[in-house]
Protein backbone atom coordinates (compact mmCIF):
# COMPACT_ATOMS: atom_id res chain seq x y z
CA UNK A 1 0.00 0.00 0.00
CA UNK A 2 1.18 3.98 -0.74
CA UNK A 3 -0.27 6.59 0.76
CA UNK A 4 0.17 10.53 0.80
CA UNK A 5 -1.29 13.69 2.43
CA UNK A 6 -2.49 17.00 0.85
CA UNK A 7 -4.27 19.74 0.90
CA UNK A 8 -7.34 20.37 -1.74
CA UNK A 9 -6.97 23.21 -3.63
CA UNK A 10 -9.84 23.79 -6.21
CA UNK A 11 -12.23 26.69 -4.84
CA UNK A 12 -15.46 23.99 -4.95
CA UNK A 13 -13.60 20.78 -3.30
CA UNK A 14 -14.86 17.41 -4.11
CA UNK A 15 -18.37 18.61 -4.93
CA UNK A 16 -20.46 16.89 -8.02
CA UNK A 17 -18.86 18.09 -11.11
CA UNK A 18 -14.80 17.52 -9.68
CA UNK A 19 -16.13 14.46 -7.66
CA UNK A 20 -17.51 12.81 -10.84
CA UNK A 21 -14.69 13.32 -12.75
CA UNK A 22 -12.01 12.40 -9.80
CA UNK A 23 -14.34 9.17 -9.32
CA UNK A 24 -13.41 8.31 -13.18
CA UNK A 25 -9.84 9.10 -13.15
CA UNK A 26 -9.57 6.28 -10.12
CA UNK A 27 -12.00 4.21 -11.81
CA UNK A 28 -9.40 3.25 -14.72
CA UNK A 29 -7.04 1.69 -12.30
CA UNK A 30 -7.02 -1.46 -10.69
CA UNK A 31 -5.96 -1.16 -7.41
CA UNK A 32 -8.37 -0.16 -4.70
CA UNK A 33 -8.08 3.68 -3.83
CA UNK A 34 -9.81 5.27 -0.59
CA UNK A 35 -9.49 9.07 0.56
CA UNK A 36 -9.30 10.11 4.43
CA UNK A 37 -10.81 13.44 5.64
CA UNK A 38 -8.32 13.85 8.05
CA UNK A 39 -10.09 16.69 10.34
CA UNK A 40 -13.12 14.43 10.36
CA UNK A 41 -11.44 11.17 10.20
CA UNK A 42 -13.68 9.32 8.07
CA UNK A 43 -13.04 7.40 4.99
CA UNK A 44 -13.99 6.92 1.43
CA UNK A 45 -13.83 4.83 -1.99
CA UNK A 46 -12.72 6.89 -4.32
CA UNK A 47 -14.37 4.62 -7.02
CA UNK A 48 -17.93 5.75 -5.28
CA UNK A 49 -19.39 9.31 -5.81
CA UNK A 50 -21.43 8.85 -3.36
CA UNK A 51 -19.48 7.81 -0.81
CA UNK A 52 -16.92 10.71 -1.80
CA UNK A 53 -19.37 13.56 -1.71
CA UNK A 54 -20.43 12.04 1.77
CA UNK A 55 -17.03 13.44 3.36
CA UNK A 56 -17.95 16.38 2.12
CA UNK A 57 -14.65 17.86 0.79
CA UNK A 58 -14.27 21.73 0.67
CA UNK A 59 -10.88 23.78 -0.10
CA UNK A 60 -8.58 23.69 2.25
CA UNK A 61 -9.46 20.15 3.69
CA UNK A 62 -6.46 18.03 4.22
CA UNK A 63 -6.90 14.93 3.06
CA UNK A 64 -5.03 11.21 2.75
CA UNK A 65 -5.20 9.13 -0.69
CA UNK A 66 -4.10 5.75 -0.30
CA UNK A 67 -3.93 3.07 -2.68
CA UNK A 68 -3.58 -0.65 -2.64
CA UNK A 69 -2.92 -2.94 -5.82
CA UNK A 70 -1.43 -3.63 -8.59
CA UNK A 71 -0.80 -0.60 -10.03
CA UNK A 72 -0.81 1.48 -6.94
CA UNK A 73 1.84 3.83 -7.17
CA UNK A 74 0.65 4.97 -10.53
CA UNK A 75 -2.55 5.47 -9.39
CA UNK A 76 -1.69 7.65 -6.70
CA UNK A 77 0.75 9.83 -8.68
CA UNK A 78 -2.24 10.18 -11.09
CA UNK A 79 -4.93 10.76 -8.95
CA UNK A 80 -2.81 13.34 -6.47
CA UNK A 81 -1.66 15.11 -9.62
CA UNK A 82 -5.11 15.17 -10.97
CA UNK A 83 -6.80 16.41 -7.41
CA UNK A 84 -4.17 19.50 -7.32
CA UNK A 85 -4.68 20.22 -10.52
CA UNK A 86 -8.29 20.71 -10.76
CA UNK A 87 -9.17 24.49 -11.38
CA UNK A 88 -12.73 25.07 -10.92
CA UNK B 1 -30.92 23.98 7.30
CA UNK B 2 -30.19 20.85 6.06
CA UNK B 3 -31.85 19.26 2.96
CA UNK B 4 -34.32 16.72 4.82
CA UNK B 5 -35.69 19.54 7.30
CA UNK B 6 -36.11 22.23 4.08
CA UNK B 7 -38.66 19.87 1.79
CA UNK B 8 -40.44 18.97 4.52
CA UNK B 9 -40.76 22.04 6.20
CA UNK B 10 -41.35 24.58 3.71
CA UNK B 11 -43.14 21.56 1.70
CA UNK B 12 -40.80 21.06 -1.37
CA UNK B 13 -41.68 18.08 -3.00
CA UNK B 14 -43.44 16.80 -6.08
CA UNK B 15 -45.08 13.50 -6.61
CA UNK B 16 -45.13 11.91 -10.10
CA UNK B 17 -44.14 15.50 -12.36
CA UNK B 18 -44.76 14.95 -16.13
CA UNK B 19 -42.22 15.95 -18.12
CA UNK B 20 -41.23 15.43 -21.48
CA UNK B 21 -37.49 15.27 -21.41
CA UNK B 22 -34.93 15.49 -19.27
CA UNK B 23 -34.33 19.49 -20.44
CA UNK B 24 -38.51 19.66 -19.26
CA UNK B 25 -37.78 18.36 -15.94
CA UNK B 26 -35.09 20.51 -14.99
CA UNK B 27 -37.27 23.84 -16.06
CA UNK B 28 -40.80 22.16 -14.52
CA UNK B 29 -39.07 20.62 -11.32
CA UNK B 30 -36.58 23.87 -10.76
CA UNK B 31 -39.28 26.38 -10.67
CA UNK B 32 -40.03 25.85 -6.92
CA UNK B 33 -36.72 27.11 -6.77
CA UNK B 34 -37.75 30.49 -9.04
CA UNK B 35 -41.15 30.34 -6.86
CA UNK B 36 -39.32 30.51 -3.39
CA UNK B 37 -37.08 33.14 -4.69
CA UNK B 38 -33.95 30.74 -4.26
CA UNK B 39 -32.89 30.93 -7.53
CA UNK B 40 -33.33 33.17 -11.19
CA UNK B 41 -34.81 31.62 -14.57
CA UNK B 42 -31.63 31.31 -15.53
CA UNK B 43 -30.54 29.52 -13.01
CA UNK B 44 -32.05 26.59 -14.52
CA UNK B 45 -31.39 27.30 -18.03
CA UNK B 46 -27.75 27.48 -17.05
CA UNK B 47 -27.86 24.27 -15.82
CA UNK B 48 -29.23 22.82 -19.31
CA UNK B 49 -26.14 24.24 -20.78
CA UNK B 50 -23.68 23.14 -18.08
CA UNK B 51 -25.24 19.41 -19.27
CA UNK B 52 -24.96 19.77 -22.88
CA UNK B 53 -21.16 21.48 -22.89
CA UNK B 54 -20.13 19.30 -20.01
CA UNK B 55 -22.21 15.90 -20.12
CA UNK B 56 -24.54 14.85 -17.79
CA UNK B 57 -22.50 16.16 -14.44
CA UNK B 58 -25.97 16.08 -12.59
CA UNK B 59 -26.87 12.45 -12.35
CA UNK B 60 -24.43 11.52 -9.10
CA UNK B 61 -26.45 8.00 -8.69
CA UNK B 62 -28.95 5.36 -10.40
CA UNK B 63 -31.83 6.85 -11.42
CA UNK B 64 -31.26 10.09 -9.61
CA UNK B 65 -29.86 13.56 -10.78
CA UNK B 66 -28.98 16.67 -9.05
CA UNK B 67 -29.56 19.82 -10.95
CA UNK B 68 -27.23 22.79 -9.34
CA UNK B 69 -25.09 25.25 -10.60
CA UNK B 70 -22.69 27.79 -8.92
CA UNK B 71 -23.56 30.03 -6.49
CA UNK B 72 -23.15 33.18 -8.93
CA UNK B 73 -24.99 31.49 -11.98
CA UNK B 74 -27.91 32.74 -10.85
CA UNK B 75 -28.73 31.45 -7.54
CA UNK B 76 -29.90 33.80 -4.72
CA UNK B 77 -30.76 32.23 -1.22
CA UNK B 78 -30.29 28.65 -0.12
CA UNK B 79 -33.18 26.82 -1.70
CA UNK B 80 -33.58 22.73 -2.23
CA UNK B 81 -36.28 20.34 -3.99
CA UNK B 82 -37.27 17.14 -3.93
CA UNK B 83 -39.33 15.50 -7.50
CA UNK B 84 -39.84 12.20 -8.09
CA UNK B 85 -41.06 11.63 -11.77
CA UNK B 86 -44.38 10.35 -13.36
CA UNK B 87 -42.46 8.88 -16.37
CA UNK B 88 -38.41 8.05 -15.96
CA UNK B 89 -36.06 10.71 -18.16
CA UNK B 90 -32.94 9.41 -20.06
CA UNK B 91 -29.42 11.94 -19.55
CA UNK B 92 -27.44 9.95 -21.73
CA UNK B 93 -25.56 8.56 -18.85
CA UNK B 94 -25.50 4.95 -19.78
CA UNK B 95 -24.26 4.10 -15.61
CA UNK B 96 -27.41 5.33 -14.24
CA UNK B 97 -30.45 5.96 -17.05
CA UNK B 98 -33.42 6.61 -16.48
CA UNK B 99 -33.98 9.09 -13.98
CA UNK B 100 -36.99 9.11 -12.12
CA UNK B 101 -35.88 11.18 -8.77
CA UNK B 102 -34.49 15.20 -9.01
CA UNK B 103 -33.20 16.79 -6.20
CA UNK B 104 -32.87 20.14 -6.82
CA UNK B 105 -30.18 22.90 -5.07
CA UNK B 106 -29.46 26.13 -4.85
CA UNK B 107 -26.89 27.86 -2.89
CA UNK B 108 -25.76 31.45 -2.49
CA UNK B 109 -21.59 30.36 -1.57
CA UNK B 110 -20.47 27.18 -2.26
CA UNK B 111 -19.39 26.30 1.36
CA UNK B 112 -23.22 26.04 2.07
CA UNK B 113 -23.58 24.13 -1.16
CA UNK B 114 -20.77 21.52 -0.15
CA UNK B 115 -21.12 21.55 3.37
CA UNK B 116 -24.80 21.30 4.61
CA UNK B 117 -26.77 20.12 0.98
CA UNK B 118 -24.40 17.71 -0.49
CA UNK B 119 -22.99 15.61 2.63
CA UNK B 120 -26.87 14.80 3.34
CA UNK B 121 -27.67 14.59 -0.05
CA UNK B 122 -25.27 11.70 -0.51
CA UNK B 123 -26.39 9.97 2.73
CA UNK B 124 -30.01 9.93 1.57
CA UNK B 125 -29.79 8.79 -2.11
CA UNK B 126 -26.93 5.86 -0.51
CA UNK B 127 -29.95 4.83 1.63
CA UNK B 128 -31.78 2.53 -1.26
CA UNK B 129 -34.66 0.99 0.44
CA UNK B 130 -35.51 5.06 1.32
CA UNK B 131 -35.14 5.41 -2.92
CA UNK B 132 -37.13 2.91 -3.44
CA UNK B 133 -39.94 4.23 -1.04
CA UNK B 134 -39.93 7.81 -2.19
CA UNK B 135 -40.15 6.69 -5.58
CA UNK B 136 -42.82 4.29 -4.86
CA UNK B 137 -44.96 7.18 -2.70
CA UNK B 138 -48.57 8.20 -4.05
CA UNK B 139 -48.37 11.70 -3.07
CA UNK B 140 -46.19 14.42 -1.21
CA UNK B 141 -47.58 13.88 2.24
CA UNK B 142 -46.22 10.28 1.82
CA UNK B 143 -42.53 11.46 0.74
CA UNK B 144 -42.76 14.31 4.08
CA UNK B 145 -43.39 11.43 6.52
CA UNK B 146 -40.93 9.20 5.00
CA UNK B 147 -38.41 12.28 5.21
CA UNK B 148 -39.37 13.15 8.66
CA UNK B 149 -38.36 10.03 10.18
CA UNK B 150 -34.81 9.95 8.49
CA UNK B 151 -31.87 10.05 10.94
CA UNK B 152 -28.63 11.00 9.61
CA UNK B 153 -25.45 11.32 11.10
CA UNK B 154 -25.00 14.80 10.18
CA UNK B 155 -21.40 15.32 11.94
CA UNK B 156 -19.90 12.88 9.18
Amino acid sequence: MVKDTFVITNPTGLHTRPAKRVVAEAKTFECDITITSISKGKVANLKSLLKLMKLGLSQDSEVELSCDGADEQAALDHIKSYIQNLED
Amino acid sequence: MGFLEYIVENKAAICNLEVDNWEDAIIKGGQMLIDKQAAKPEYLTTIIEKCKVNGPYIVIAPGIAMPHARPEEGALALGYGLVTLKNPVVFGDPDNDPISLMLYIAAPDVKAHNEEAITQIAELCDDEPTIEKILAADDVEEIYTLLDGLEYDDEF
